[in-house]
Formats: structure tokens, sequence, C-alpha cells
């Protein structure tokens, strides 16, 4: 394991890590705003920049793409680092003053009553990039990506239409940390056309990317509960049972076994989508026996069961 | 001919020394594109139609650019029992005079520039050419006074496409003895012992670069070719590939021998067109030649090129985001470490090296690390090839040993147009700020500009007294703000708010804490910056700001 310093401290970092994490390890914080943990280090808000000393060298480099090798000497909060920081927080002030990251940040960093040498642009996205990383790298849709050069960069599906690569998840909205994505879940959305209009039930609306949903509707309860196509991009992902995502969190309630009716046959081990089902000795017999902290409460197994042995309630 | 043995490229040498001193009349006609630009294209066919019409014995070859920009199109001739006389401007009207004067085995005054008595070749072996003729010599002329050419020792002497001219000069003979040598350690020895640095600005050592390759064990390693040029208002690159692509292609081949790899790319920029379509029919005919493919001169080593054009975006030319462009991903920099020579293209040890870098290879594996090394100073070893353009007399690429004095470049163009005094130059690109006119004494040196905040690029660009340098600050950063690929902070959004604040300045509006924001943002900025775009951003405005203050004193008024 290499051994770094950092603020004085020593620190054994575990084998491919960065300085970011190694230095989060040991409790030392180093602020970040384009940074998440489940996506791969992009380096793209510069606010992790700590001074490393390696071979006699100083150099000022992004902690969360600088991998913690054998001697590094790094210091995270001298002046010229806060000064670089202080710099890159005017410059996003200077366009997006509103979003609590970013105060948050000046606060801190004491800038929040500098003088405004421009017109206050008030955007809300920083460009930091967390959704079109989280779409291509967790989700896998690349729905979204940057577009333009320079300032003119913006986050925006292709040709800013609406994209058929997005699939509805949320997992943009969820990680902005400006809170600009606009998503909605309406309960009943109507479409509108001339002279006419009509229902078309519950929908979720992307509208920064100028898309739109239809919710599933839970069997089990009628209610709805999630967008299909997420659903069914997961469900054939993990290649289930189309029935899989019939019932909504709540209603999937493990069934009973009925162990009268119970033939011991196995047909449930089977089709059971995620082997949550396994046989079980019941004094001298073999009985199915369903595990309740595994089932997904998808049912199959209720209209499968050739003898009705399964059943939704006791 | 193909190839199939490493001896047999001395046989096809014979053949293309036939043709660049043949028993016909030669006249070569300079088609780069700043030759095409003033109409090299109309005196090549009407310099055909004239032979003809004079019924002489005569070819026409179409050759890259001698550096001569300012007098394209320059038609050189080679004739039985004559120097070589080169000359130029050579318009449409001049070309029936030049043919009959060239019949009557006279030289056309008035056009004449220059006369060469021989060709000193990369083999070694020189081209002897008869007679005499009443001209300046052309070690005399001062465009060329002082000039050693290494990279362009084939620039408007050969057809740029004939694989035999090239050979005849002592082309893949570099190759022929690595391969026949069959040690690429050796190879990579010459390359450190020359003390070559990358000539794309940053001055890293190439030999360690190959080294760093080299050693990295992988499945697999390239050799890319750094051919996206964007410098504004500079296309020496462009000169050099047009002019001599084989000795590019060359150069990729030896490094992709001495680190490992088997495949190359040429990375060409969209504003580079010519040079593309010729690279494009050389891998073709390099390929039939055996020179390209599997068991090249057969030998063990294959190799194969593929050429991806980039979209011409200044960032497409920093290595990392080059790298993510051929992958098919945005341009923009990767984080670094790892630097491409340990993982670069795909995941694998990657060599990216520019044009004028990759040209000096053959000349030095050929003639030894050690022969490179004389030329130069401490440090800064070899030649470089600068663009002159701006406010010069004569816009031309030259070629200087490293440690020539700025202002004995200056004299080669001619110095400043109109008989105007110099108040200020560049040399290191849009990022190396602009120096004052005393500063010409600096030498070409890459520590030496350094010290000033500068660098050694592909150009030097000139301005004249009457030059506004707020204006000029503006020109550049507007020029970076366009650039950007947005991905950072400090550059993204830096380049705009201080183009804000110049635009604040040349409406009057200025303050002097104007200027001391845009100072107080040039260590910051470039201290967190992803690549070298956005740390040398504030370049322009402070060099500026530090050697023209009395620019910036009357426009915010005390």
């Amino acid at each position: 394991m290499p051994t770094i310093t950092i603020n004085g401290k020593k620190i054994e970092a575990p084998e491919n890590t960065t300085i970011l994490d190694a230095a989060r390890e040991n409790g030392i914080f180093i602020p970040t705003l384009c940074h998440n943990d489940g996506l791969i280090p992009y380096g793209g808000c510069r606010l992790c920049v700590v001074e490393v000393t390696q071979g006699g060298k100083t150099t000022v480099e992004t902690s969360c793409t600088y991998p913690a090798e054998e001697g590094l000497v790094v210091k995270t909060d001298t002046e010229r680092i806060r000064r670089a920081r202080r710099v890159i927080i005017g410059l996003l002030m200077d366009r997006s003053p509103k979003p609590i990251v970013i105060q948050d940040l000046a606060s801190e960093y004491g800038i929040m009553d500098r003088p405004t040498r421009f017109s206050i642009e008030n955007e809300h996205c920083i460009r930091c990039g967390l959704c079109v990383r989280a779409c291509r790298e967790i989700v896998q849709a690349r729905a979204i990506s940057f577009a333009g050069m320079g300032f003119e960069r913006k986050v925006t599906t292709p040709f800013n239409e609406s994209s058929s690569d997005c699939i509805g998840c949320g997992t943009c909205e969820l990680i902005c940390p400006t809170r600009v994505i606009d998503m909605r879940d309406l309960p009943d959305a109507q479409e509108h056309n001339p002279g006419d209009h009509e229902s078309i039930g519950p929908v979720r609306t992307l509208d920064n990317w100028n898309t739109e949903f239809k919710v599933k509707v839970c069997k089990e309860c009628g209610n709805p509960f999630y967008p299909a196509q997420p659903l069914e991009k997961f469900r054939q992902a993990q290649n289930l049972q189309p029935e899989f995502f019939n019932a909504c969190p709540s209603c999937r309630i493990p069934p009973h076994v009925d162990d009268e009716l119970c033939l011991g046959c196995g047909g449930c081990v089977v089709n059971c989508p995620i082997g949550a089902i396994l046989m079980k000795e019941k004094e001298v017999e073999q009985r199915s026996n369903i595990y309740p902290e595994i089932c997904t409460g998808c049912h199959y197994c209720v209209d499968k069961c050739v003898v009705g042995a399964i059943k939704l309630e006791e | 001919m193909k190839i199939k043995d490493v001896k047999e490229i001395e046989v096809m040498a014979k053949d293309g020394l036939k043709k660049l001193k043949p028993d016909a009349v030669r006249f070569t006609v300079g088609s780069a594109v700043c030759g095409l630009s003033k109409g090299a294209k109309e005196t090549r066919d009407v310099l055909t139609a004239e032979i003809a019409k004079a019924g002489l014995n005569a070819g026409v070859v179409a050759v890259g650019c001698n550096g001569l920009c300012y007098a394209e199109p320059v038609v050189e001739v080679i004739a039985p029992g004559m120097p070589k006389i080169t000359y130029g401007p050579v318009t449409v009207e001049k070309v029936p005079e030049l043919v009959k004067a060239v019949k009557a085995g006279q030289v056309l005054k008035g056009i004449a520039l220059f006369k060469a008595g021989q060709e000193q070749l990369l083999s070694g072996a020189s081209v002897q050419y008869g007679g005499s003729a009443d001209l300046i010599d052309s070690a005399a002329f001062t465009p060329l006074k002082g000039q050693v050419r290494i990279v362009m020792r084939n620039a408007g002497l050969i057809d740029p496409l004939s694989i035999e001219e090239y050979v005849a000069t002592g082309g893949f003979s570099a190759l022929a003895k690595a391969l026949a040598e069959k040690n690429p350690s050796k190879v990579i020895k010459e390359v450190e012992a020359s003390g070559l640095r990358g000539r794309g600005g940053a001055g890293f050592h190439t030999g360690l670069k190959w080294k760093t390759a080299k050693e990295t064990a992988a499945p697999r390693k390239y050799v890319v070719v750094n051919c996206s040029e964007g410098d504004p208002e500079v296309g020496m690159h462009r000169a050099l590939i047009e002019s001599d692509p084989l000795s590019v292609i060359e150069g990729m081949m030896i490094c992709a021998f001495a680190i490992g790899a088997s495949e190359g790319y040429i990375y060409i920029s969209d504003t580079l067109a010519a040079a593309e379509e010729k690279v494009r029919v050389l891998i073709g005919k390099l390929s039939e030649a055996g020179l390209l493919g599997e068991k090249i001169m057969g030998t063990d080593f294959s190799f194969t090129i593929t050429l991806k054009r980039s979209t011409g975006a200044y960032i497409s030319g920093e290595e990392t985001a080059l790298l993510n462009a051929l992958e098919g991903e945005m341009t923009e920099p990767r984080p670094r470490p790892p630097f491409p020579a340990r993982k670069g293209l795909f995941g694998m040890p990657t060599v990216v090296n520019n044009v004028e870098t990759l040209m000096n290879i053959p000349a030095i594996f050929l003639k030894g690390g050690t022969w490179y090394a004389g030329y130069g100073v401490e440090g800064s070893s070899g030649t470089k090839v600068l663009a002159i353009t701006g406010d010069c007399e004569r816009t031309m690429t030259v070629e200087v040993p490293l440690g020539t004095k700025i202002k004995n470049v200056i004299s080669m163009a001619g110095g400043v147009k109109g008989k105007k005094a110099l108040k200020g130059f560049q040399i290191g690109g849009p990022g190396g700020g602009i120096l004052p006119a005393k500063k010409t004494s600096l030498p070409l040196d890459y520590q030496k500009l350094w010290k000033e905040k500068t660098m050694l690029a592909s150009g030097l660009v000139l301005m004249d007294e009457d030059t506004d340098m707020v204006n000029m600050a503006r020109f550049f950063i507007r020029f970076f703000e366009e650039e950007s690929c947005g991905k950072c902070v400090p550059c993204r959004e830096g380049s705009h708010r201080v183009g804000e604040v110049l635009d604040q300045i040349m409406q009057g509006t200025g303050t002097k804490g104007d200027l001391d924001y845009l100072l107080s943002l040039e260590d910051p900025i470039n201290d967190t910056s992803a690549c070298a775009l956005g740390k040398l951003l504030l370049a322009p405005v402070s060099s500026t700001i530090k050697n023209f203050p009395e620019d910036y004193a009357k426009k915010i008024g005390g």
C-alpha cells in the first residue's frame, strides 16, 4: 500500500485510489462539485485541486483524478489552493449565483459580497456533467450529452429534440447538484388535440429533455408507480419474466404456500425469476418455501402453480 | 516495384535519382496550398502548354513549398548544363518568356531569385548541376542565409507523391537500417542522444516519451501523428506535411518499430484537405510498394496507418483530447496522469508526436543522434521550423538551428513591412503572449523562452508600430473563447469573462481595477485549468498589460 502525506499526516492509501479518496477515508475534507463516487472521475469543476509535491516539484493537480502514488506530499488547504478555489467559485457565481451548493461554497470561501463585475446571468446549470456521466455510465442510455464549445456549452439531447434514448429513469434529476432538471410525475395528463382533448393517464415529464413517459399502473392496487420504459429496460437487462414489474413495491407481498395443497413438484422453484423459492422438508415430504426477504412480490408463481397452492392471502 | 528486401531500397534510389536530375529539363512548380492560392495551378497548366508549343523536351512536376511563400508561385528549373535556377513569382504572363529563356539556355532576369550548383541529399550523396549563371548563390540569398534544412530537406525538391524521388534523397534508408539492425533500443538511444524535444510547444523529450511507451508492457501499442494544426494565421505544419508527407510516415514507422507498435493513426485537421488527400494516396502507393502493411521490406515488421480527419478545432491538437476524438468520444482533454505513453489510445501505450518532430526522426537515425545534437544549443538541440507571418516584408517558412536569435530570423523575412518599426512579436502561438520589440535579441531556446513566459511553437507573428495591443489581446482571447472545449470551469467561464472585461476597456468604460482583476486571475487559472489551452489563457492579456501599459492607459485614461 502506497504511503502518502496529506497536510503533514502520513496515510496508507489503498492500491489504485485517488488522492481525494485517500483524503476522505482519513477524514480530510476536499470540496468537490463534479465528483460522485459512483462515476469515473472527470476533473471538470477543478474545485478539488490540491498542491502535490513529487520529485521536488510542486504542482497543482485535481485530487479526484490524481492517483495516490508512493511518496506524494499533498497539501489541501494552502493559500495558493484557497486562492485558486476562490477564483473558480467566483467564476461560477458570476453565472449561477442562486444554487445553494454555489452559495454555500461562496460563503465558506468568503466571497459572497464581492462586487459583481458582470450582469448576473442567473443560470442554474453549472455544467458539472454529473447528469451526462450518470446517464452514460450508470443508466447506459447516453440520452443526453454536452453540446457546443466553451461558454456556449450546455447539456442537451441530440439536436435538442425529444430523445428516444431517454428512458425517463430520473437519475439525472436525482444527481443534479443544482436541481435544474425539471422532472414531474403528473397523475392524469391530457393530450391536447385541436378542438379536443383526451386523457392519457399518469405520465412523467422531463422538460429539459423534451420527453414524456407513460407511467405504469399497479396491477394490484391501481396506483401509478413508475414509468414503464426504465422498468422494461431493467427487466430485459436482468432477463426477468414479463410480469415481473406488474405490481408496485407496496403490493409486492410474498404469497403464501398452502402446505395442504402443495404437491412438492418444484415447478415454482423453476419458475421463480429470481430464485426466491426453494424446496424445504416439511415433516416427511418436500414442500415449496418462499423466502420473503428475496421475494419481490411479482406473483408469477401464483399464476403458474398447477394446483393453486400458492395464494396471495393466508 | 515491390520492395521485398531491405537492400532493394538502393535499387529504387538509383531510379529516383534519374528523376531528380533528368536528361531533359525539369520544371518544378511549388504547388502547396500557399502556391495554389497564388495561382500555381494556372502556372503549371500554362507551362505544360507552352513547353509543348515550344517543342522543349521537359517535364513539369508539382512539388511542395520550399518556404518562400512570398514569392509563390515558385518555379525551379533544372536544365542540363545549367545550375538549378529558382524563379518567383512566376505568374501566367511570365511563363512564355521563361520557356523561351530556358530553351535558349539563358536566365530570365527579373524574376530569377538565385541559383544552386548542387543539392545535398540526406543519403550523403549530392546532385551536381553543371554550368554557371550570373546570379546570386542560394547560400548568399538573404531569406535562405543561416538556414539549416533538416526537417525541410525535401521541401520543394521532390514530388511529394513520388516514392521513388523520396527514396532517392535517402528516404526509407533510415527505416531499412533500423529494420536490418533489429535493435529497437538503439533507435531510442539515438533519439535520446539527439536531445530532440517535441516541437508542439511543451518541449517534452521525444526519446523519453518513446522509452516510456516501449517499457510499458501492453498487448498493443500505437503511434499517433498530431497533424491538427490550429494556431490562428499560421500554416507551418500544413506546408511541411504537404511538401514531404513521406518523411512523416517514415518517422512514424521508425517510432513504431522502436516502441513495438504495429498500428498508427494520422490525425489530420479538416483545414488540411490537400495534405490529407496526398497522405491517402501515399498510403495506397506504399502498400503496393511493400513499404506498408504486412512484412515490410521482407522483415517481420508490420505496420498499418489509419487516416482520421479532425474537426479542425484548436483543442483537437491537445494530445489527450486528440486521443478522445480518435476513440469517438468528445474532444476534450483527459486527466493526466496517466500520460498517453503509459495509457493512451484505447488504454494502450501511445506515442503522440507532431509532424515536425517526426520529420526529424529519419535524419536523426540515419546520421546519428550526436550529429543532430551538433546543431542548436545546450538543452535545445537541432533545428526549428518557423512560419513568419503578420506585418513582415516576406511571409515565409524558415528552418534555423535552435539558438538563432529571433532578430536574425526576422531579418530573413526582410523585417517589418513598409519599413515600419517593430512593436511586438508573438512566438509561442496564442498562448505564448506578446513580447516587446527589445526581446528580439532572445535566442530560440526552450528554457530561455519559458523564462519569458512564452514558448517555441510553430509561428513567429510580427506586429508593427501601428498595432493596438489591447485589440490584439482581445483577438487572442476571442480565439480562446471560441476554441475552449468547455470542460473545466476556469477556461470555460474565464475566457468569456476576460473577453467581457477587455470589451469594456475597449469601449472606454474600463477602470484600473479591471486590469488588477485580470492580472489576479492569471495564476489561479494557470493552476487549475485542465490543459495547456486554459493554462495559457491569460498570457495574451498579462503580457500586453506588462509590456505595453501605454496602450491600456490610452483606453482607460489614467
